[in-house]
């Protein structure tokens, strides 16, 4: 799996595939990225603050769901949703999710698309993955240079350059490369903003 | 209890398949096992039961393990350290009173540094049915689910360590079980039980209660001379009119005769 770059922006999905095709890009798939919000429930007129958790669904791996609470992601089989309403000890609160279109661009792949919530678009979410980077996320050797001089010239203009590295320091739990865990907090926190 | 070796799981999911088309109706643990076959592919979540019986062995294990072996068709040693979580959110009214909330249990087994999740449903209570029925849901995870389920508000309950071995045929699992306390340092304590555990299991759909008890039951009167396998009722569990406790053998069948 290669380093991935996730940042949303204010404007229209046509221009934004336009460029993508521009370039080079073919259209392989599409799919959906699902993040819910679970809130722990809790007694009618307490004081207390419930919990929360973010879940993490992706169309391209049917079989895994992600969970993140607090500063702690865990990776299991889908059917930790089903566990988690059972024991009925949270419940679903909201529900972001985007419908993306996969493009391969030589390297490169990007994922495209609307971000939904509550049927109201908030942007446009755009993933770009460099493939050929396999270097660790603390590396000097990563290709978070790369990826900002592919996406700020080639797939801008931006209102603002767009960031490319993220700080995973703050997550002790993940793995060393980049994996779909780290990708997943990507997620979760643009959602956060978002909403 | 988990199904658990690999190799063996995939042995059995064969002959079920195999089999299936002569037990139809009976059981889905062929969907099952393939969440444990290989934990990187999901199962359709529906909803699994496990039908079980259960019993203690007193007889010399050995005789036991003969017959055993002679039903079934794979042996393979089952170790592993259970650990039970519990929520700590709860409302003060009955469970039959609308926006009630009830601590929720999670189990999660701990074996050769694999994470293995299950949620276990509360007995179903059957009467025409001579077998325990519950819902139960496997995942495998990884050891940050420890931390995970702490920063979801659970905590740990009780935990113990299985020793023992699972005999398995086509859609059905025999175990002979201990279980062991975990001391304060992590390690294996004293058997909580001199005599072993004996649990006989089979997976089964919403549709096939009736057809699996009767299965389980079939296999029970041939390991009956060695150990008599019963449902039990946790019902029997209960106070008589002088509110002493009314300790009946299916405490420790069920308790596997540790304390919590």
């Amino acid at each position: 799996m290669g380093y991935k770059c996730i940042f949303s922006y204010k404007g229209q999905l046509p221009e934004m595939t336009k460029r993508i095709e521009f370039l080079g890009g073919v259209k392989v798939s599409t799919g959906t990225i699902n993040c819910s919000l679970y809130l722990e429930r809790v007694p009618d007129g307490s004081n207390l603050i419930p919990r929360e958790f973010h879940l993490l669904l992706y169309d391209e791996k049917p079989k895994k769901c992600f969970t993140l609470c607090r500063d702690t992601i865990v990776e299991t089989d889908r059917e930790m949703v089903s566990i988690l309403e059972k024991t009925n000890s949270y419940k679903k609160r909201q529900t972001t999710e985007a419908l993306v279109s996969k493009y391969e661009l030589g390297d490169f792949i990007i994922r495209v698309g609307t971000i939904l919530f509550r049927t109201e678009s908030r942007g446009i979410l755009v993933e770009v993955e460099y493939t050929a980077c396999s270097t660790p996320v603390t590396s000097p050797f990563n290709c978070t240079k790369l990826l900002s001089e592919f996406i700020n010239g080639n797939l801008g203009p931006f209102p603002e350059p767009i960031q490319t590295s993220f700080d995973f320091s703050a997550y002790p739990t993940l793995p060393k490369s980049y994996s779909d865990l780290h990708t997943s907090y990507q997620y979760v926190n643009l959602f956060r903003t978002i909403n | 209890m988990f199904q658990q070796n690999k190799h063996h799981q995939q042995q059995q999911q064969q002959q079920q398949q195999q089999h299936q088309q002569h037990q139809q109706g009976v059981v889905q643990s062929g969907v099952a096992s393939a969440a444990v076959n290989n934990p990187s592919e999901s199962i359709v979540a529906g909803n699994i039961y496990e039908c079980s019986l259960h019993g203690i062995l007193s007889t010399p294990s050995s005789t036991f393990i003969q017959r055993a072996k002679g039903m079934m068709r794979c042996e393979h040693p089952v170790s592993y350290k259970e650990m039970i979580f519990k929520s700590t959110v709860q409302s003060a009214g009955p469970s039959w009173v609308e926006g009630s909330i009830l601590p929720s249990e999670i189990h999660v087994r701990y074996e050769k540094n694999n994470v293995y999740v299950r949620y276990v449903g509360v007995p179903q209570i059957k009467d025409n049915i001579n077998a325990m029925i519950r819902n139960v849901v496997d995942i495998k995870s990884s050891e940050t689910f420890f931390l995970y389920l702490e920063n979801l508000g659970y905590v740990k309950d009780y935990e113990y360590f299985v020793d023992g071995y699972q005999y398995s045929t086509y859609n059905l699992s025999l175990f002979l079980v201990n279980h062991r306390r975990v001391l304060t340092d992590g390690t294996k304590g004293e058997l909580l039980n001199k005599h072993s555990m004996v649990e006989l299991q089979c997976l089964s759909g919403e549709e096939g209660f009736v057809a699996a008890a009767e299965y389980l039951n079939t296999y029970a009167e041939y390991l009956y001379p060695f150990v008599e396998l019963i449902k039990f009722d946790h019902r029997l569990l209960t106070t008589d009119n002088n509110n002493n406790s009314n300790t009946q053998t299916n405490v420790n069948v069920a308790n596997g005769g540790y304390n919590r």
